[in-house]
């Protein structure tokens, strides 16, 4: 049975999902791909304050397609998480409680999040269909001349996603 | 496993405390294969799980995508019904288009009926009149194009008569002919109620 979790709520119930867990996340969390997170890393060099509060947020990597007429949001696939690992170790400086994308990452950054108590979570790579119906909101809230890679806030309903690294340094990918 | 070891001692007569060193590490070995081979389990059913709810996913994505099939399909015929309709009206404009054309060729033809009806009305009034003053043929010579005589001779008034008498009934024919024609076409700038009679003239 999946678990059902409130992205507001991490403190209460990151210490009991463990990797391949099934998890149904809701809440707000907030996409940011490539280019969005080396604007943000250079927001954090520069001492600017950031677009959204980083401490206790979720991050999903995406870029969701156009908005057709009458949906909420357009496929909202996840993308390559190993992409976003240099920028990583800021964001999870500023206490950032939990990613969403999709595949591995590197061992430093496996590490860094269980250091920093922060679960990542894989969604599935081709289903971004689905997941757009699992988004209940979407709002821009950044750096909207990026485009698809603006920063946006959405508020996910039941979107489903498996848990790859847990609190206590387990990994689904572990192939030992 | 155990059971062949004590075999062997018994026929080769080992000593039973090797043999049972050798059954606590068979057995410890056995322990630790066991261990193993629950851990390989439990991960082989976390994977099954993971991958049974991953092709779930997939199936729920197809469902969707299906939706989404259906409704593009929707659009696409709507989008069809549309051209065709975009398609009919462009036609009805070409129709207007050529209907207007008609109808200003029909308004050139009526102002030609209209011009010939008039001269054929003045050439009828000039006879009447050269007719009623057949006495004073003089006042005729306000008409050079018809070359009448200064005075009919007696002989030849039948004959005008008669010419007179055909003139108009050519001229009641193309009347006739222009005022049939007339009233299938609307004329601009008459009143459609006004219709004349080719009796009248």
């Amino acid at each position: 049975m999946p678990l059902h979790c409130d992205l507001q709520k991490i403190a209460l119930w990151r210490d009991e999902v463990h990797a391949g867990d099934r998890v149904l996340l809701s809440g707000v969390c907030y996409t940011a791909r490539d280019a969005a997170h080396k604007r943000l890393l250079e927001l954090i060099e520069q001492g600017k304050e950031l677009p959204f509060c980083v401490s206790g947020a979720a991050i999903y990597y995406a870029g969701p397609s156009a908005t057709p007429d009458g949906a909420v949001i357009g496929s909202c696939g996840p993308t390559t998480s190993s992409r976003m690992d240099p920028f990583t170790p800021a964001l999870l400086k500023l206490g950032l409680a939990c990613a969403i994308g999709k595949g591995e990452r590197s061992d430093l950054i496996r590490r860094q999040m269980q250091e920093h108590r922060a679960l990542y979570f894989c969604a599935t790579g081709g289903c971004g269909a689905l997941y757009a119906k699992h988004i209940v909101e979407n709002r821009t809230i950044a750096f909207e001349d990026l485009g698809c890679e603006a920063i946006r806030e959405l508020v996910l309903r039941d979107f489903p996603v498996y848990c790859a690294y847990d609190l206590c340094g387990a990994d689904l990918f572990c192939k030992e | 496993m155990a059971k062949t070891a004590l075999f062997r001692s018994a026929m080769f007569g080992y000593h039973k405390s090797e043999v049972n060193e050798f059954i606590a590490k068979q057995n410890e070995r056995n322990l630790a294969l066991k261990k193993e081979v629950a851990e390989l389990e439990a991960r082989f059913e976390q994977y099954r799980r993971y991958y049974e709810s991953l092709l779930q996913l997939h199936q729920e994505n197809l469902a969707v995508l299906r939706e989404m099939r259906v409704r593009a399909s929707k659009n696409a015929q709507t989008v069809r019904d549309l051209q065709g309709v975009f398609e009919s009206i462009c036609a009805s404009y070409q129709k207007l288009d050529e209907f207007a054309k008609q109808q200003q060729q029909a308004v050139l033809s009526a102002k030609v009926y209209e011009e010939k009806a008039l001269k054929y009305e003045s050439l009828a009034n000039t006879m009447r009149e050269m007719v009623l003053q057949k006495d004073a043929p003089e006042q005729t010579s306000g008409l050079p194009e018809l070359e009448l005589p200064q005075a009919i001779p007696e002989g030849e008034f039948d004959d005008l008569m008669c010419a007179a008498e055909d003139a108009l009934g050519a001229l009641n024919a193309d009347a006739s002919a222009f005022f049939a024609a007339s009233d299938r076409f609307q004329i601009p700038g008459k009143p459609e109620n006004e219709t004349q009679d080719a009796s009248s003239l």
